[in-house]
């Protein structure tokens, strides 16, 4: 097994952000605006 | 006691408190770590839908480090935890493996919750303890994937006890959850949001009926759910909740007595000020 070169790193935010983007609409887009501002609030988004 | 220790992505972002609380908690335990060097993502559940050399090539080269380091992993997240178990697995059946990636030893893995339980050990936690939690109910919740498909140690995989023992060597009383190795939707909240949130519902609607003080997990996925989400499942359900959940480390930071901001609580969603002020 070749072990696969680093490109850069994976971030799980984006991961997340661009899941959520391609099933757009939201079903709850108001809800998830007001955690998306309450995690970065927290310092929980890196 | 020394491990090398992977944070995974999850522990330098929404579960940035629980990297907080294991660092502020590790020294007065005796707990000795070096950060894995340039580590990168584990994969988790995500990368085996993309390439399955992938899949194993991201926890392989976590195992390729701590061999040249010659040191055993530590991780606090059930899900690094469970993906670099089944590499190790695997090296372990398959020695063309081992010698694909010139492992000199196969490291072994470690939870975060097996090395307080085990490697610390719940009396050496209780000698330590400056503010007892006494009165306080603590309800342990595993979830799926620290006991599943692996073991965590020696624990039974259907009736775990470790975080039990930790609770109690807080002086804080453990609740008996049934429900306390069910999954809680985490991996399902983007595709299939109403299936998580469900899952979800019945872990906290469950858990109120028992009447806990606090909710305390020893993964990030499982404190996303239960904190942040709990509101999401307030509006699912219609009911209050209003359940604070605490990582185990921050948990065991309080009774030792260590600063709540080092320890990261201000940080939850579902506030814990209202336990706080019956332990100070």
């Amino acid at each position: 097994m070749a072990m696969i070169k680093k490109k850069g790193r994976i971030n799980e935010l984006r991961l997340g952000l661009r899941i959520a983007l391609s099933k757009f609409p939201p079903a709850h887009p108001f809800e998830d605006a007001v955690l998306l501002f309450k995690l970065l609030r927290r310092g929980k988004l890196s | 006691m020394r491990y090398l220790y992977y944070p995974g992505c999850s522990l330098k972002g929404t579960a940035v408190d629980y990297e907080e609380s294991f660092l502020a908690l590790a020294s007065p335990l005796g707990i000795e770590i070096k950060e894995v060097e340039d580590w990168q993502c584990c994969g988790a559940s995500v990368a085996k839908s993309v390439s399955k050399e992938l899949s194993e090539s991201l926890p392989a080269r976590t195992l390729v480090k701590a061999d040249k380091e010659e040191m055993d992993l530590l991780m606090p997240c059930s899900s690094c935890y469970q993906v670099h178990l089944q590499i190790v697995q695997k090296a372990r059946e398959d020695t063309a493996l081992v010698q694909r990636l010139s492992l000199g030893r196969i490291p072994k893995v470690k939870h975060l919750l097996e090395v307080l339980a085990v490697d610390v050990g719940a009396e050496a936690i209780t000698r330590q303890v400056m503010s007892p939690l006494k009165g306080i109910r603590a309800l342990p919740y595993y979830g799926c994937l620290i006991t599943r498909p692996f073991p965590l140690g020696e624990e039974s995989q259907e009736n775990p006890k470790a975080m039990e023992g930790l609770i109690e060597a807080t002086g804080a009383q453990p609740v008996s959850f049934p429900y306390k190795v069910d999954c809680c939707g985490g991996t399902l909240i983007l595709s299939r949001e109403k299936v998580a949130l469900k899952l979800c519902g019945t872990i906290l609607n469950e858990a109120k009926r028992l009447s806990p003080d606090c909710i305390v997990v020893a993964c990030p996925l499982c404190h996303f759910m239960l904190d942040a989400k709990q509101r999401a499942v307030e509006r699912e359900s219609g009911e209050k909740i209003n359940l604070p959940v605490l990582y185990i480390t921050q948990l065991l930071g309080v009774a030792l007595g260590l600063d709540y901001g080092k320890l990261g609580l201000q940080r939850a969603l579902t506030s814990s000020k209202p336990l706080l002020q019956r332990i100070k």
